[in-house]
């Protein structure tokens, strides 16, 4: 089965896990089409991106680094 | 390097390649169902004949080659089913209308419950489908056992079938078919189809019009439609459009062929699963969405070990088949699950995208209402809903749990 480095507990089943979306900057506006652009808008990469993935059984979230071409995991971080 | 054209097979119905014309009415960015069915219908109920489909591999080789084939109308809005019975309407005399065999099979789902969760939902589905005109209603487990009796194989079983949903409007097509019935048709009227043509940029000039850069050269169109399912978003980057689409893959798989066993299509959302029997007896198994986005087309074992399980749940005595065949398809999911149809920031852009896991079955109702939309500058109230802004004024729509796939 494919797995995922958890920065906290090292490699895991990817059943473990929920994908929670690519990490974007925070909205600093009050605009509302900056909201629903931010909201909805997604670059969609095909190539190496930064994503949320959230372990379930432990309910924490972490940052993993991946390439959307290859599914291959390159780094993962605890986020700040 | 630009690709030649040269070796490409000049068959019955797809058309012998031709040099691209400096300019277009119309261009179609992907030679998949949605492309060529608009391109058919702008040519035969729109009088728009100077139309190029440009497809960057073969036409029909990606999603349209890719689905399991279900056409079914039994969604969760009023919208989208009233969108969908069009569909399925316009699939019924599809043959006849294109003079062209593609196998309309109205074979009806059974939407098959294990929980009282799927059982309440399945029965809101089936009051909507059938308040809207649709054939539906619920069946108990005995009636279920009655008319497959295979699933009584799997009685008794942990997970017990508390009832079904039978929507008898449920259908199958020959995917192919319906590309080449429409390129075959669009062709005689003019339409011109362009394989191995990649668009490569897209440009909208001072006037309006477009100027497209190909692999075989530079065309211009006064409209351009992008209908590149798995592709949408790249598509869209090429005139500055951010669109709320992640592209996840959807796997599926084929059996040995069986003698018939199975007449309906069964779908079991619980167990994550929907199978059929094609009309060469193999079974043609779908399951759940990748766990996350890629822009990939590969299968997984992971994938094939749960959904075997889910089968095995249902149809216990097929625990010794073999996978003849495994593919996935690159599916644009949007946030509300529901297609993005019609005009876009840019005049004259125009978008068939975010078709998911539901692009099939939208085929003909899709063409014929972006022909309708892209002939006449208007959209046609049955697609209203689906426009791209419906995410700018947060009016988003909700077909998440339609399916058998998990959203």
């Amino acid at each position: 089965m494919k797995r995922i480095d958890c920065p906290d507990l090292g490699r895991r089943n990817i059943t473990e896990f929920a994908w929670g979306g690519e990490v974007q900057a925070p909205v600093d506006s009050d605009d509302a089409a900056a909201w629903a652009a931010a909201l909805w808008q997604r670059p969609n990469a095909a190539g190496p991106v930064s994503e949320w993935w959230y372990h379930i059984p432990t309910s924490t979230w972490h940052i993993v680094q991946r390439n959307t071409l290859t599914d291959e995991q390159i780094g993962t971080a605890v986020p700040t | 390097m630009t690709p030649s054209t040269a070796a490409l097979p000049t068959g019955r119905d797809i058309p012998a390649p031709t040099d691209l014309k400096p300019d277009y009415d119309v261009v179609i960015i992907g030679g998949g169902g949605h492309g060529c069915a608009t391109a058919y219908y702008l040519a035969k109920r729109f009088g728009v004949h100077r139309v190029a489909v440009l497809e960057r591999a073969y036409l029909g080789g990606g999603n349209t080659a890719r689905n399991t084939t279900i056409i079914r109308s039994n969604y969760s809005t009023p919208l989208a089913t009233r969108f969908f019975m069009r569909s399925l309407d316009l699939y019924r005399s599809l043959s006849e209308e294109l003079d062209f065999n593609i196998m309309f099979s109205p074979r009806g789902q059974l939407i098959l419950a294990h929980t009282d969760g799927t059982l309440r939902g399945i029965r809101r589905r089936c009051e909507l489908n059938r308040f809207m005109g649709g054939r539906s209603e619920m069946l108990d487990a005995e009636s279920v056992y009655g008319m497959v009796p295979a699933l009584a194989a799997g009685r008794g079983r942990a997970l017990p079938i508390l009832g079904a949903y039978w929507h008898s409007d449920g259908a199958t097509a020959r995917h192919d078919a319906v590309v080449w019935g429409y390129v075959k048709r669009a062709t005689e009227l003019g339409v011109e189809f362009h394989q191995r043509t990649e668009v490569q940029a897209v440009q909208q000039l001072p006037g309006g019009n477009f100027r497209l850069t190909t692999s075989r050269g530079v065309v211009e169109s006064a409209a351009v439609l992008q209908a590149t399912a798995g592709q949408s978003s790249a598509t869209a980057r090429m005139v500055g459009l951010r669109l709320p689409i992640q592209t996840i893959p959807l796997q599926a798989m084929v059996t040995l062929p069986y003698k018939p066993f199975l007449d309906p299509i069964v779908s079991a959302p619980d167990l994550h699963l929907y199978v059929l029997q094609s009309a060469r007896g193999e079974l043609v198994i779908g399951g759940d969405s990748d766990p996350a986005p890629l822009h990939s087309t590969r299968s997984t074992l992971e994938w094939k070990q749960e959904t075997a399980a889910s089968l095995l749940d249902v149809f216990p005595f097929l625990s010794e088949t073999c996978v003849l065949r495994q593919w996935a398809g690159a599916t644009d999911v949007t946030p509300d699950a529901s297609p993005i149809l019609g005009c876009t920031p840019l005049s004259n852009y125009w978008m068939s995208a975010g078709w998911g896991t539901w692009g099939f079955k939208a085929i003909p109702a899709s063409g014929l209402s972006m022909a309708e939309a892209i002939a006449s500058g208007r959209v046609p109230a049955l697609i209203q809903p689906f426009a791209l802004e419906r995410f700018q004024r947060l009016e988003l729509l909700n077909e998440l749990g339609s399916t058998s796939i998990a959203h």
